[in-house]
């Protein structure tokens, strides 16, 4: 054991075997930070964001002359990306591997296209024959503590750029759980997915509020629960 | 070929002393260890953790470590959660050399891999620390370690250079590709540099409404443009970094860079623009985790003397403050 130990730390010790190991560590870094096939994530490529981008970039090539359909523009983007994933799946598994074994995960798109149309979870519970608002982003008081915590605000930011149906309807029978049990006068509770555009500066100035709709329903009553 | 490979081993050989290393370790797991925390004091544990099948909300995986232990259950994910915090709060007075952090970054990159839904880039942020810290030995002086071995908290043995050096590739890494993804027109000036308006309307992240933003577009739009350039400028830094390094290389720009110290204002902005998104948005322990990595540009004579900074410099940096 000694001498294992012995042998290891003479290993160590060997400054060319450093050098090589820190300059794996640094191709690595490099290489880990591109990213990954969520590039070419159907839902995110049709998201609404991702549609807004390809128009603006549409409009902006029209002004230097250059006349690309947005839809035929996100063609050819996707097709390019496509092309790059494909490359990155062959050259990533070495790196991989040291990512999973040092925890050296890299992939920092952060704000890359600020969502432009939003999501917000809605619980109403009825009572008294009408519905009424149980939870509202940012404004309510029930389930705020969990609700604004940045770990499910990212969860429901998520549903903005790419819906999973099974997260939604996760969420949504926990909060009804939660609604049922801590409202005792509620019959039913629905859990409601609302969308919006977000609307420019001007428009705010001018007292416009965005309309948006429900896109998602979930419902319960307290004789069958979520 | 054989002489850059010499140089590259001269480079990573290269010792100092292990202070800067220590504040940062000091500074990530007590980051670490508060966003733990955060998550027990406000009930996200068995929420956002703990797989469905075990009582939780979410169906949730997590990484091998997690399988191994045979998934998200309450037991474990509570047990590795555990001992992240407890080995958080070890590595914070600095006990237990190399191995302890080993551990305890793979403990609490299982816990924060169970829900991918449910993560953020600080978590990998921190994770990329703890490992350097790990390999570079954050643990040699001010610590317990160096108190148990040399009688003196502020004991210890000098370390390699390059742990702190790869910290400080490793946040550039972060700016700069962070920068290079922002492909959306709305960073751009082909979107008006609209970007941070609209991620002021969106609730998503906002610490309280930001609606008002209408009424400062012009700001909005000035701030968009000083984040995105920023971000992108973190290439630059690479190239001025190197310019420090190799002084007597000679060169009209390299001479020029090497009148100022363009760490001052790099990093004055990357502090005001974390302040800012302190102030503004609610995306967890990002910016503490962040700023944990700047001490790191830093020399320990320049941290301990820190009026003697100036961003005019007299004279070209000497070796050891441009190894800084």
């Amino acid at each position: 054991m000694r001498a294992l130990s012995d042998r290891l730390r003479k290993l160590a010790a060997n400054p060319h075997l450093r050098a090589a190991l820190i300059l794996f560590h640094c191709v690595a870094i490099v290489m880990l930070t591109l990213p990954g096939d969520a590039v070419v994530g159907r839902a995110r490529w049709k998201s609404s964001n991702t549609q807004s981008d390809f128009l603006e970039w549409s409009q902006t090539l029209s002004k230097l002359g250059i006349h690309v359909p947005p839809r035929e523009l996100g063609k050819k983007v996707y097709a390019v990306a496509a092309a790059y994933v494909d490359v990155r799946e062959k050259v990533i598994p070495p790196f991989a591997l040291y990512r999973e074994a040092t925890g050296s995960r890299q992939g920092w798109a952060m704000f890359s296209s600020p969502q432009r149309h939003p999501v917000e979870v809605h619980v109403d519970g009825f009572a008294d024959g009408v519905w009424r608002p149980l939870y509202r982003t940012r404004s309510s008081e029930w389930m705020s503590g969990q609700m604004d915590h940045n770990r499910l605000r990212k969860l429901v930011g998520r549903f903005a750029r790419e819906y999973r149906e099974q997260v939604f309807d996760e969420l949504a029978r926990f909060l009804a759980t939660r609604a049922l049990l801590d409202f005792s006068d509620v019959s039913k509770v629905r859990v409601r997915l609302y969308r919006w555009d977000s609307l420019p500066a001007d428009r705010v100035r001018a007292g416009e509020t965005p309309k948006g709709k429900y896109t998602q329903t979930r419902e319960w009553t307290r004789e069958s629960p979520p | 070929m054989r002489q850059l490979w010499q140089r590259w081993v001269e480079f990573v050989s290269e010792r100092e002393s292990g202070h800067v290393l220590a504040i940062v370790r000091m500074a990530v797991w007590l980051v670490a260890f508060g966003e733990l925390c955060e998550m027990v004091l406000y009930g996200m544990v068995d929420i956002v953790w703990v797989g469905r099948a075990d009582g939780g909300v979410f169906t949730t995986t997590g990484n091998w470590l997690v399988r191994a232990f045979g998934g998200p259950t309450h037991t474990v994910v509570w047990g590795l959660l555990l001992f992240a915090m407890l080995g958080s709060l070890t590595l914070f007075a600095g006990l237990g050399g190399r191995l302890t952090p080993f551990l305890t970054l793979h403990a609490y990159a299982a816990v924060t891999s169970i829900n991918s839904q449910a993560g953020g880039g600080y978590d990998p942020l921190l994770t990329n620390a703890m490992w350097l810290l790990a390999i570079g030995n954050g643990a040699t002086t001010l610590s317990l370690d160096a108190r148990l071995k040399t009688g003196s908290f502020s004991g210890g043995p000098e370390v390699f250079a390059i742990a702190r050096r790869l910290l400080v590739f490793q946040i550039l890494i972060v700016y700069g590709t962070t920068g290079l993804q922002k492909l959306s027109p709305v960073w751009t000036p082909a979107g008006g540099y609209s970007a941070l308006y609209w991620v002021f309307q969106e609730p998503t992240w906002n610490r309280f409404d930001m609606k008002w933003t209408a009424n400062v577009y012009p700001l909005t739009q000035i701030a968009s443009a000083v984040t995105w350039h920023w971000e992108l400028s973190a290439f630059g830094m690479f190239l001025y970094l190197w310019y420090r390094l190799t002084p007597e290389r000679g060169g009209g720009v390299r001479r020029l860079a090497n009148r100022y110290d363009l760490r001052l204002p790099y990093l004055g902005v990357g502090v005001l623009l974390h302040v800012g998104i302190l102030l503004a948005l609610c995306v967890g322990p990002f910016s503490y985790a962040s700023l944990a990595y700047y001490p790191a540009f830093f020399s320990w004579s320049e941290l301990r003397h820190p009026r003697a900074l100036r961003f005019r410099l007299s004279a070209p940096p000497k070796p050891a403050e441009a190894a800084a």
